[in-house]
């Protein structure tokens, strides 16, 4: 309960966050991370399949629904629903290949973005602003998420190695 | 696998709650079914962005600090450069303006005179530090300017040029102790000195010495150049200043008052050279308004000092035109300029102030009439004397005696009386004017005037060199002590009627004696060419011999013979 509250925190921070602070930083390339994103896959790693596509179209909706919004309502709910499956499924199927989920949904975010809102007739979705922009967002995202990833991996192999101590490291004295 | 079909189905229904989510959206966009979804959405997020943004700004504040520092420091940089541009251009601009509102002053001020003048801006300036008052102007040869030409601002004189370089010159102030320029009081032809304090006066003050002492002069009267032989160094009609101060100065032969000069001479800026003199003196003209003392001066002067007589008996129009055309067409020699002052006997009004108007009233006789005559040197020849010589000349002589004999007896009365007395025959000239009554007044004065010169001599070389230095020369009063040594009464008093070529001083003090009988009257006799009527005051010069060429003259109405010398 307190996880899920927290989580529902922590995903409503991560979007103010993300038009608040980010999304106004005059960061060179014209794009920039995508918290959003990132939280859906990480939530996806974490949670699997189902959890990653229902914390997607959550966080999505969010998004849809976020003041700033002119777009149709449901379309990041259902490209984010599609990513945190994806992730989430590849997670569950091949857990060793986290890295390559991440950057393959990283890389194919923006494009499923643009996808439907080409498809919905936006006149926004333009492949030359995509061509244009993609770079730099793949780029600011990767770099994110690798980040995410070093401190998550350190804290949880340091918890880890933390619970293995007591076995290994002091053989001589568990002999005694 | 149901792990996997679940998913499947929990995926399925959320694309398709998406699908269904956008499709209505879409579809309704005017007024959709989610507006208030998306209220909600709005109130909520919105109340935790502009929380958000609230703590995010300064943050964000701070990273633009550091992110912007080098383009800020860049944009500090070039808004100060373009600051400092502007600043300076204002203050150009400002002093643009003020310096053509100098400007224009000026060539009002000159074309009131009808000068022509060069514009010019100091540049430099020498002042306080040595003891010189002087400034450097750029303009110079390039532009016409020559030494010795009068500088003027549009306020009224300025000083000299002294020397010239190509593109510059120096300027010698009015305030420079060296310095004395010939002045005229506003609205009467009393004239004097005008030497300047240097930098204990600051600027502020000049001394003007009258040489009249019986001149009326009070405080509140305006001075005016007197001007120069040819307006050089200094063009006649310039205002000078405003006397601040008499001083009373008992005994001595001038009076002495400082002025305090129109000029700033602490703000000097634009200036203009005079490149040519106006043909005529303008006289009082280039003055500012005329304030209410000066129009009372002017109505007061007229009965004993500047309104014409009625009959100018040729003697005195003769020296009267002497002295009117000093202050007129030709200004008197330039500074440096030994002149010969005679003496002006007693006949010649001793004040002066008889013989000038007979000079206006004969225009066109007193015009320039040197110019005609006039030698090298600057020579005046007086058109008239001619008729008036053959008498002169022995009555001069023969009054000698006559004069010498008296002297003694009038020396006593001490100087006080003589201006009295002086006045007195003034008076009646003015009332009378017929010739007659002029001729006995002024043998009147001849006796009363009568005495050894030779003490005077060195009081006359005083004024004399004095007045040389300064530049007043031709047309100028001289005046000097009569009796021997000082206290006497004043021996004679003239206007300088012509002046010794340049390069020739101390003429004065060196051929003083000899003269026919008067002693060492100065010009007279030893310039081995015979001297007209240098019985015992009316000294005067000529100088076609060793002198070659230039004479000088004297004073006024005193002498009557030689003038045909001088113009031979």
């Amino acid at each position: 309960m307190i996880r899920a509250m927290a989580a529902v925190l922590l995903v409503g921070l991560i979007m103010v966050v993300q038009v608040t602070v980010v999304n106004r930083l005059p960061l060179p390339g014209g794009g920039g991370p995508d918290l959003v994103l990132l939280g859906v896959v990480v939530f996806a790693l974490a949670r699997g399949a189902v959890g990653g596509a229902a914390i997607g179209f959550a966080m999505g909706f969010g998004t849809d629904v976020l003041p700033p919004a002119a777009h149709v309502m449901g379309q990041y709910a259902l490209v984010f629903c599609l990513v945190g499956f994806m992730v989430g499924r590849a997670a569950e199927r091949a857990p060793g290949s986290s890295a390559v989920a991440v950057i393959v949904a990283v890389m194919l975010a923006p494009v499923m973005s643009a996808g439907v809102g080409g498809l919905l007739g936006d006149p926004r979705a333009d492949w030359r602003t995509l061509a244009a922009l993609w770079p730099s967002l793949v780029m600011y995202n990767l770099a994110l998420a690798a980040l995410i990833f070093w401190v998550v991996s350190r804290f949880s192999r340091e918890r880890r190695r933390r619970a293995a101590v007591p076995t290994g490291a002091y053989p001589v004295r568990r002999h005694v | 696998m149901r792990d996997t079909r679940r998913a499947r189905l929990i995926l399925g229904l959320l694309l398709a709650v998406a699908l269904v989510l956008i499709t209505v959206d879409h579809r309704q966009r005017g007024d959709s079914l989610f507006d208030p979804v998306r209220a909600v959405g709005a109130s909520l997020f919105g109340v935790a962005e502009r929380a958000g943004t609230g703590v995010a700004r300064p943050v964000g504040d701070f990273i633009d600090t550091f992110t912007s520092a080098p383009e800020s420091k860049r944009r500090i940089e070039v808004l100060r450069a373009e600051n400092a541009r502007l600043r300076r251009e204002l203050t150009a601009h400002s002093l643009d303006r003020e310096r053509s509102a100098e400007l224009t002053r000026m060539l009002g001020l000159s074309g009131l005179g009808g000068y022509r003048v060069v514009a010019a801006q100091v540049i430099a300036r020498r002042g306080v530090p040595g003891f010189e008052d002087a400034v450097e102007i750029d303009a110079g040869t390039g532009d016409g300017v020559k030494p010795e030409m009068t500088v003027l601002n549009g306020d009224g004189l300025v000083g000299r040029v002294v020397h010239t370089a190509p593109a510059s010159a120096t300027v010698v102030l009015l305030t420079d102790p060296a310095s004395s320029a010939g002045a005229r009081v506003e609205g009467s032809n009393e004239i004097g000195l005008i030497t300047g304090l240097g930098p204990v006066a600051e600027g502020r003050l000049v001394r003007f010495r009258l040489l009249d002492a019986a001149a009326p002069l009070t405080a509140g009267r305006r001075i005016v150049s007197f001007g120069s032989q040819h307006g050089m160094p200094y063009a006649p009609g310039v205002p000078l200043g405003t006397i601040q101060r008499v001083e009373a100065t008992p005994g001595e032969l001038t009076r002495v008052a400082y002025a305090r000069p129109f000029v700033d001479f602490n703000a000097l800026d634009v200036v203009g050279v005079v490149v040519q003199a106006p043909q005529r003196d303008p006289r009082d003209a280039m003055l500012p308004k005329p304030p209410a003392a000066a129009a009372r001066a002017d109505s007061v002067t007229p009965p004993h000092r500047t309104s014409p007589p009625a009959s100018p008996s040729p003697v005195p129009s003769s020296t009267a035109r002497g002295a009117r055309e000093g202050g007129r067409g030709q200004p008197g020699a330039t500074r440096a300029r030994p002149v010969r002052v005679q003496r002006p006997q007693a006949r010649s009004r001793p004040n002066g102030a008889h013989g000038r108007p007979s000079g206006v009233r004969h225009p066109a006789s007193g015009r320039r009439p040197s110019s005609a005559r006039a030698r090298p040197g600057g020579a005046v020849a007086r058109p008239d004397g001619a008729a008036a010589r053959p008498g002169g000349g022995g009555r001069a002589r023969s009054t000698k005696d006559h004069a010498a004999r008296d002297g003694d007896q009038h020396r006593p009365a001490g100087r006080r009386d003589h201006p009295t007395k002086i006045r007195e025959h003034t008076a009646r000239a003015s009332g009378g004017g017929e010739r007659g009554h002029r001729r006995s007044r002024s043998d009147e004065l001849e006796r009363s005037h009568a005495a050894a010169p030779g003490g005077s001599v060195e009081r006359l070389r005083g004024v004399a060199f004095g007045a040389l230095r300064s530049g007043v020369s031709k047309g100028s009063r001289a005046a000097a002590p009569g009796g021997a040594g000082a206290g006497g009464p004043e021996r004679f008093r003239g206007v300088v009627v012509g002046v010794f070529r340049r390069g020739v001083p101390g003429w004065l003090g060196g051929d003083g004696s000899g003269g026919s009988g008067a002693g060492a009257a100065p010009g007279c006799g030893g310039r081995g060419d015979r001297v007209g009527s240098c019985s015992w005051g009316g000294g005067v010069e000529l100088s076609r011999g060793s002198g070659a060429g230039r004479v000088v003259g004297v004073v006024r109405g005193a002498w009557r013979g030689g003038r045909e010398d001088m113009k031979a």
